[in-house]
């Protein structure tokens, strides 16, 4: 085995249990968090089915990491009463007919009794007590009555109805079910099995169920949108500075420049971006200063002006138009294979604000990278060499050092990959830039934990991979990097 | 007594010194870094004493809403007519509170791990070193978010949210340094002599890895202003009612449209001022006590 595919193959499994870790640490943090994250999120006053439901849709009513109590339970006898509390003279629920399979919510042994917490959920036709539909109606429970229900099957004030957006729980003994035991249906596995198998970030509580992975996946161009830019302004700022401090090393030139790379760092990054936004937007009228594009010049989507719609059939013709979907949000690449000018032209100027903040920001150090990397290659003997060929100063600094920092250089650019994200968020935010960042920041304003479990989440396994990615290409590129 | 300079490891002073020398540009650096400190400092203290040091009272009004600046009012007037130079100077009450604080507790977590992982190394040290590297690789910024945004308002819960960042910043540094120090000859003298391992880590290893520690507290600090500065932007502050700048940028955002710019400009240069003061104190002192490690 080559050298080479070693070092990538140990890289990758030494990624592994990073991420596991901040996956791990990401899960115990919202979970010893104080308070219930499902009212956090919701008006006060929210009946108590809805949060019910809502949990049994996050999943957060299994029990933590091992699933003892039972995952599901199929019902054994013709016809068994739910109630409300794990009580036989609370008012009754519902009725579970035999053979219909119910996920279990909550289990109560307590005095040698032993009560299992079911819920029938949405679709599946149900019976359910008069006075508790007269309950669900009035909180907006929204059902269909069933047609030809019959007479229902014991006793009692019952109406059969479909409920139509989320279902509803109750309480029976357990001698009434085969339990069914999958000690891996608990939240933790179930957080790391959709994860891996499905992609599956989880879904939002205050965005009415929405999944995670599909709003960042809309977020996401924006963000790399930005971040490419703002990386092309710091690399321009940052290399030219920091190649000319080192050429000039120990003069008040370079005692400038350090200094600019520590303001640039003291300066906090959301005031750099109001400032611009009041000299470029508000005084002197030339920048946009919010958002990514004027609303009525968003862009037609790739698959509107090339007619994907009409033209592709087959198999695979939604992932196409999926895929088109995420790349038609790259609105500059976008615009320019569609041919869309106007709108390009004035996504181009929305970006130039919040580029130029991200970029000042981290230029302060990539002028201090590009300056140490600098000083390294020209203590070289290439570089005495060069300079004793009577090669002019100027060709020795800017060709032959500088091409040959470059490949340090990028790395470390690689590596302030973590930085940059989070002075993304921060701009995003600012500028009411509609990408990753803002939508973590408007998460976090509604206290919709699920999401910003999900974001962070995300963001953890974006960092990991284009930290792998980098090490991967470095290692590529200079055959000294190997474990 | 002579004693020949050359002979012996030089010490904190005489590393200073020596600094001064080659170096005039560190020193200038750390002095003025210093000063700024010293001077925020020094109008701090008093403010926790008396509420009568401003000119107004920060959280009470005193002229008519959105005053520009003027004489009576220097930096002006907010939304409801509070005096942004009387909230400015009380708004480093909070700032300096949770750097402070965020700083010592990324301290007194980071540097004993990061002792002790070092020096007994094995499962341990691989253990520690995997889960600080992950927190270290995540973005800083983004993780105090998430935290902030859990545990809440509050000085101790925003510190702790700062804290939890910076603690593989201190682990590392340490961490690193007594693997060096470790091999050192006068450690194994001392190890052969019979002494303790406890005694080696505290007497001999600890004193050594102090300078570095200073130097990284000093940045930390700049770098947790910067941070509760941000989160106080995106509307995790500590306490809305007091004065906080970086609170009261967010709130002032939204006046920049008509104009009014000395709300977001006046707190904001004071954030800069004081994360630049302690980020120059520290990269000075950085490079008087390792002048090879920055000097390549």
């Amino acid at each position: 085995m080559s050298s080479l595919r070693a070092y990538i193959i140990t890289r990758i499994l030494l990624t592994i249990p990073m991420v596991l870790i901040l996956l791990i640490l990401v899960f115990i943090l919202l979970r010893v968090m104080p308070g219930d994250p499902i009212k956090a999120a919701m008006r006060p006053g929210v009946p108590q089915e809805y949060l019910d439901q809502i949990r049994h849709a996050q999943g957060l009513d299994r029990p933590l990491v091992f699933n003892t109590r039972g995952s599901w339970a199929t019902v054994q006898k013709p016809v068994v009463i739910l109630y409300d509390e794990h009580d036989p003279t609370s008012p009754p629920v519902m009725l579970a007919l035999e053979g219909d399979r119910l996920p279990i919510t909550d289990r109560y042994t307590e005095g040698g009794e032993d009560w299992l917490r079911v819920s029938i959920d949405e679709g599946v036709p149900v019976w359910i007590e008069k006075e508790k539909l007269s309950w669900l109606r009035r909180v907006e429970f929204h059902f269909e009555p069933v047609e030809d229900a019959g007479q229902p099957p014991v006793e009692g004030d019952w109406e059969q109805v479909k409920l139509l957006k989320g279902g509803v729980e109750g309480w029976a003994p357990t001698a009434n079910f085969d339990v069914h035991v999958n000690i891996f249906d608990s939240q933790f596995f179930n957080y790391l099995w959709g994860l891996i198998a499905h992609f599956d970030l989880g879904t939002s509580i205050t965005l009415r169920g929405r999944p995670v992975a599909a709003d960042l996946a809309l977020k996401l161009p924006a963000t790399i949108e930005l971040s490419i830019a703002g990386m092309l302004v710091a690399t321009v700022v940052g290399v030219f500075t920091g190649a000319y401090a080192a050429q000039k090393r120990r003069s008040a030139v370079d005692y400038g420049l350090r200094i600019y790379s520590i303001v640039a760092y003291a300066v906090p990054i959301f005031w750099l971006g109001l400032i611009f936004q009041l000299i470029f937007g508000i005084w002197l009228g030339w920048l946009p200063v919010s958002n990514r594009i004027d609303t009525t010049l968003r862009p037609d989507t790739i698959a509107e002006v090339f007619h994907l719609q009409e033209r592709l059939t087959g198999p695979n013709a939604d992932k196409i138009l999926a895929v088109s979907d995420f790349f038609s949000n790259f609105y500059i690449f976008s615009t320019i294979i569609t041919g869309q000018w106007k709108s390009l032209g004035n996504a181009l100027l929305h970006l130039i604000l919040p580029a130029m903040t991200l970029g000042l920001y981290l230029s302060g150090i990539f002028t201090r990278l590009t300056r140490a990397n600098m000083l390294d290659v020209l203590q070289q003997d290439f570089i005495m060499a060069a300079r004793a060929r009577g090669i002019p100063e100027r060709v020795v600094v800017y060709k032959h050092a500088l091409m040959n920092a470059f490949i340090p250089i990028l790395t470390m650019f690689g590596m302030q990959f973590a930085l940059m994200l989070a002075g993304a968020v921060l701009t995003e935010t600012t500028f009411n830039w509609p990408g990753m960042g803002l939508f973590l920041v408007e998460r976090i304003t509604e206290r919709d934990f699920p999401a910003i479990q999900g974001t962070v989440v995300f963001i953890a396994l974006f960092v990991a991979t284009v930290s792998l990615i980098v090490d991967i290409i470095y290692a590529r590129i200079d055959p000294r990097v190997r474990y | 007594m002579t004693t020949y300079a050359a002979d012996v490891e030089p010490g904190l002073l005489a590393r200073f010194l020596r600094g001064r020398k080659w170096y005039g540009t560190e020193w200038y650096m750390t002095v003025t870094g210093g000063l700024i400190v010293a001077f925020i400092v020094v109008l701090t203290i008093p403010t926790f004493i008396t509420p009568n040091l401003a000119p107004y009272d920060p959280e009470k009004q005193s002229g008519d809403p959105f005053m520009p600046p003027c004489p009576e009012h220097i930096f002006g007037t907010d939304q409801v007519g509070r005096d942004v130079f009387s909230r400015i100077i009380y708004g480093s009450q909070i700032v300096l509170q949770v750097a402070l604080l965020s700083a010592s507790l990324s301290f007194l977590v980071g540097v004993p791990m990061g002792l002790i992982s070092g020096f007994v190394g094995g499962k341990l040290d691989r253990v520690l070193s995997l889960i600080m590297d992950s927190i270290y690789s995540f973005p800083g910024l983004i993780l105090a978010i998430a935290l902030a945004a859990l545990l809440g308002a509050g000085v101790v819960n925003m510190s702790t949210a700062i804290a939890v960042v910076y603690i593989p910043t201190f682990f590392r540094l340490v961490r690193g340094q007594v693997l060096s120090i470790k091999e050192e000859l006068y450690v194994e003298a001392a190890r052969s002599l019979g002494a303790k391992g406890r005694t080696i880590l505290w007497r001999y290893i600890f004193p050594n890895v102090i300078p570095s520690i200073v130097v990284v507290f000093s940045l930390n600090i700049a770098d947790a202003i910067i941070t509760e500065a941000g989160l106080a932007f995106i509307g995790l502050g500590v306490d809305p009612s007091k004065p906080d700048w970086g609170y009261d940028i967010y709130r002032g955002r939204s006046e920049l449209v008509g104009g009014r710019w000395w709300l977001v400009t006046f707190p904001g240069l004071a954030i800069a001022l004081v994360a630049l003061g302690f980020s120059m104190f520290g990269e000075g002192l950085s490079e008087i006590l390792n002048p090879r490690l920055t000097e390549a």
